[in-house]
């Protein structure tokens, strides 16, 4: 069933294999292309239907009471994404054939929001998480999943295309942005980030198994949401039983960069230096006293107030652009914050 | 922003022609390398999809009611300026507006009928002689994973009209996504696409890589986020809309089928749970309890599937049941009823509405009827979010009778538009000159369990024709000689006969109804002339005349309608004085349709019973060939000599 794909010398097969479906169907206009022929994707897309799964427990107020999963073994090892609707006493899963299972929640990364379910039926297809995956930049990707429960019983599961953008870390954050997952992420351009298609399937256009549509993240500034999947081959550490990334609970490091403002005309004043401290980050950048702050990284400071929100937007160790007025002067300032200690 | 169509689609594949860019790197490397080879048929590859976007790209209308505020999306389908839109972008347009096309032109358009219940509306645009169109496919060929294009005009971004085109790819087919109020706006059998499909989009193509419309985009599934595109949208299937443009063109208010019986998913199958006893079906014999094997020629093993198929027919609409009673297989032939709809309360949608999820799972019924008014409005078509103001006052799309006609001369202006085509598909430019031209005629007569005969068909120029039939020892002789049918049976005399009486006679009604296409005033001795709607016709869809004598007597004549380059290709289907065929009324079916020295002529006849068009008899044509014809051959035996 799997397509096989074979490696040709120096060149990457699934890139071929796109390439070739991507050329079968747009060159086809000609009549000899009738609709009949199947689409270039449907061997792909059959393959990961038939091993996704629609999971079915507890929905509280706005959040989905469902989700999806994909299999991972013969003995009906289902991984999918961490959420309320696994608190359900019924949590159930309903397999490709339609039949539905009571399912148990066997184990739970926090840094993947990822959890292990098991159910008691025979999964006869399933991905191989132990196959490595080749993906690179630009290659189609099909993300398979019940977003918005449009799938039911039979019905097979939703199909988004898109093309694999980057390999990149997201970490966990706690306070402006609440971020839960904390490690390796494959970004991509299909929108994944939809009530009920965590958990669903990201495969290449061979049907080889990239990774998993994450949980949800949205910016609570600009409500825009990230779609990413969690890589096959942290899922498949997770299933080993190692834990890949160490579970982040604490809030992330802060940036300070030795400085004092003027604190006389309120949090309203403008944003003048008062005091630098020996050897921090602002003494080894040259930042004096009564410099005026006018921006940081290109946003404009305009109090102090606003300048202690821009030093949360700084991470500790990477530079940040500064622009000071010094006596009728604008300098440009390229400044490197420290991480500020926890008090003792 | 606004970048010329090339740019748009390039930015469509940069990924891709990025990673072309990209200089060859040492060979055995993992970096990815692509040949120049292949870079060429990229190239082609897209060089053709733009092919097929220039080739449709003038038939994508932009929607606009009188105040030009807000709008929606639609395509033209026929050269006459027919275009298909969303019934809800009609619901807030008005019943006329603005249609704008690629070429930065704004054209006038009216309603000329509207399906609230499967959200179609046909509108006409005027002011061009010849407007250009795109082709209907068969959504019934869509697979998962197809290329599908979207055009239209979200937000209504284009203020040179020009479309927007989204490119994604099917997501998900036999969709069943359900409707507000009662019944209306149901999205059955739809196709899921994740093209973007944004507000202003609504009414507007969906196109398969060949260039032929697959559906009409109208929603998507906005839960949480606003009403923007999250990956869903949904397309009205072609092929429904295909079975409702005879109603809508007719002008009716359209109304989907049902068979008045809801059916649930039991152990033993697709079982019968509830049924009304005045519905034709329990008539035919369905009892409760009975199992439903199959319809209209589909294996049903899923109450949901049964629901999602039916939904996707018109009123009135002949079906076919196959059902289990009592271990006995059964198979019924019924008109569908109407299924009474209302709209949902709220018409004016609000932008940020969140959509309630339709708890599908939890009902299993086929053939269901949302009980509350549910409110999720569709797709309204917005500006920058704003909604389109309803029109206070004047008359709306929603206005009329459900299941009725709603300008009856609208509906005898399309109507002759129509016979109009059907003259032209049958004798082309054949010479009205002083050149008079006849068909000589030779039929084999094959009557069901009956002996076999023989017919020799005379037929002019001018509609008249006559039969000599021959079975065994016995001759008939039927005609027209211009003014009047006539017949004379065995050794009987000549009879003249009244049109309403001539068209109950099997061999002259077929005859009568084909020489039609000759006359100076085609249909005119028939009687009034209308539109009646849709129907199924020989298992294709048919658009069905009626005619209405002073007599109050009528005659129906069922034609096949297809888009063609100077007019639309009409073919007479079927012929016959009773809506269901039911003896001794038997209808005419006609087929094989071949080109006999300057008409087509249909090469089988059979005379049919009932709806399941059973044959009673069939014609076959044996040979065919053009003569001089004089006036003797017309005139009736009794003035011969």
């Amino acid at each position: 069933m799997h397509p096989a794909t074979h490696r040709t010398a120096g060149r990457h097969p699934t890139s071929l294999v796109w390439l070739a479906a991507l050329l079968l169907v747009l060159c086809g206009f000609a009549e000899s292309l009738q609709a009949q022929q199947p689409s270039a994707f449907a061997e792909a897309i059959e393959y990961a239907q038939q091993r996704t799964v629609k999971i079915y427990g507890a929905g509280i107020a706005r959040v989905a009471g469902y989700a999806t999963g994909i299999l991972v073994s013969a003995e009906g090892d289902i991984l999918t994404s961490q959420g309320v609707y696994l608190s359900s006493e019924n949590l159930r899963v309903g397999l490709p054939d339609g039949s539905i299972h009571p399912a148990k929640v066997i184990r739970r990364s926090l840094p993947l929001q990822t959890a292990l379910l098991k159910i008691d039926a025979p999964t006869p297809n399933h991905f191989d998480l132990a196959q490595p995956v080749e993906i690179k930049k630009g290659d189609w990707v099909l993300a398979v999943s019940n977003a918005f429960k449009v799938a039911d019983g039979r019905e097979p599961l939703s199909v988004n295309l898109g093309v694999f953008s980057l390999r990149t870390r997201v970490e966990a954050k706690r306070g402006v942005q609440d971020i839960d997952f904390d490690g390796d992420a494959l970004l991509i351009d299909a929108i994944t980030s939809n009530p009920g298609a965590a958990g669903g399937a990201v495969v290449t256009a061979d049907g080889k198994l990239v990774g998993m549509i994450g949980k949800i993240i949205e910016s609570k500034q600009t409500n825009t949401r990230l779609n990413y999947a969690v890589p096959t081959d942290q899922l498949a550490l997770f299933l080993a039983g190692q834990t890949p990334v160490v579970a982040v609970d604490q809030p992330p490091q802060k940036a300070t960069l030795g400085l004092r403002l003027f604190m006389l005309g309120g949090r309203r004043g403008p944003a003048y230096v008062d005091r630098i401290a020996p050897g921090g980050a602002a003494a080894r950048a040259g930042l004096r006293a009564d410099d005026l702050i006018i921006s940081i990284n290109g946003q404009v400071v305009r109090d102090v107030d606003d300048f202690d929100e821009k030093i949360n937007l700084l991470r500790p160790r990477v530079e940040a652009q500064m622009v000071v007025k010094r006596r009728g002067q604008v300098l440009q300032i390229k400044i490197t914050p420290d991480a500020l200690e926890a008090p003792e | 922003m606004r970048l010329p169509l090339p740019i748009l689609l390039l930015l469509v594949f940069l990924p891709l022609l990025a990673r072309a860019a990209e200089p060859e790197t040492a060979a055995g490397s993992a970096e990815e390398t692509i040949t120049q080879q292949e870079l060429a048929l990229v190239k082609a590859a897209e060089a053709a999809r733009i092919g097929v976007i220039d080739k449709v790209y003038g038939c994508v209308v932009a929607v606009y009611g009188n105040d030009r505020a807000g709008g929606g999306s639609g395509v033209l389908f026929d050269p006459a300026g027919y275009a298909l839109t969303n019934h809800h972008v009609v619901a807030a347009a008005g019943v006329e507006g603005w249609g704008g096309l690629a070429d930065g032109e704004l054209y006038r358009w009216k309603l000329i009928g509207t399906d609230p219940g499967g959200d179609i509306a046909i509108i006409k645009l005027a002011g061009k002689k010849r407007f250009p169109f795109a082709p209907l496919g068969d959504s019934d060929t869509v697979r998962l994973g197809d290329f599908a294009m979207a055009m239209g005009n979200p937000f209504t971004l284009a203020e040179d009209q020009t479309p927007t085109v989204t490119l994604g790819i099917v997501s998900g087919v036999q969709r069943y996504q359900e409707g507000a109020g009662l019944n209306t706006l149901v999205y059955g059998n739809c196709i899921q696409v994740d093209s973007s499909i944004n507000p202003g989009n609504s009414g507007g193509p969906l196109f398969n890589m060949r260039g032929e419309v697959i559906g009409i985009n109208g929603r998507g599934s906005f839960e949480e986020r606003g009403r923007v595109n999250v990956g869903l949208g949904y397309a009205v299937s072609i092929n429904q809309i295909k079975r409702f443009l005879p109603d809508l063109m007719a002008t009716k208010l359209a109304q989907h089928g049902t068979l008045d019986a809801i059916f649930g998913n039991r152990q033993a199958g697709v079982i019968c749970t509830s049924i009304n006893l005045d519905a034709p079906i329990a008539k035919a014999g369905l009892q409760l309890g009975d199992r439903l094997l199959s319809f209209e020629g589909r294996e049903v093993t899923d109450a949901n599937a049964f629901t999602n198929m039916i939904s996707t027919l018109p009123a009135e609409w002949p079906v076919e049941l196959v059902f289990e009673h009592d271990g006995e297989r059964r198979t019924a032939h019924v008109r569908l009823l109407a299924l009474p709809y209302n709209l949902p309360q709220q018409q004016k949608p609000k932008p940020e509405e969140p959509k309630k999820e339709a708890p599908k799972g939890d009902q299993p019924e086929g053939d269901k009827q949302p009980k509350d008014a549910e409110d999720k409005p569709a797709e309204d078509d917005a500006t920058d979010g704003r909604v389109i103001e309803i029109q206070q006052g004047g008359p709306t799309a929603n206005d009329g009778v459900p299941g009725q006609i709603r300008d009856a001369e609208l509906n005898r202006t399309i109507a002759a538009e129509l016979v109009g085509a059907w003259r032209k598909s049958v004798v082309g430019d054949l010479p009205h000159a002083d050149a008079r031209q006849g068909w000589e005629i030779v039929d084999r007569l094959q009557r069901e369990g009956g002996p076999a005969g023989k017919q020799v068909i005379r037929l002019d120029d001018q509609g008249r024709f006559r039969i000599e039939q021959t079975v065994g020892d016995e001759r008939s002789l039927f005609g027209f000689d211009g003014r009047r049918y006539w017949r004379r049976q065995a050794d009987r005399a000549v009879e003249v006969l009244p049109t309403d009486k001539a068209l109950l006679v099997h061999e002259i009604a077929p005859l009568a109804a084909l020489a039609q296409v000759f006359r100076q005033q085609p249909l005119a001795d028939f009687g009034q002339t209308a539109l009646h709607g849709g129907d199924k016709a020989h298992g294709q869809t048919a658009y069905r005349l009626k005619t209405l004598d002073d007599g109050g007597d009528w005659f129906y004549l069922w034609l096949r309608v297809e888009p063609g380059v100077d007019h639309a290709v009409v073919t007479l289907l079927k012929c016959g004085p009773s809506l269901d065929a039911a003896a001794p009324d038997a209808a005419t079916v006609f087929d094989d349709w071949r080109l006999v020295d300057g008409i087509r002529w249909p090469h089988r006849r059979v005379l049919v019973n009932g709806l399941s068009e059973t044959p009673l008899a069939t014609i076959t044509t044996e040979s065919a060939r053009a003569y001089e014809p004089s006036d003797d051959d017309f005139r009736l035996p009794s003035e011969e000599e």
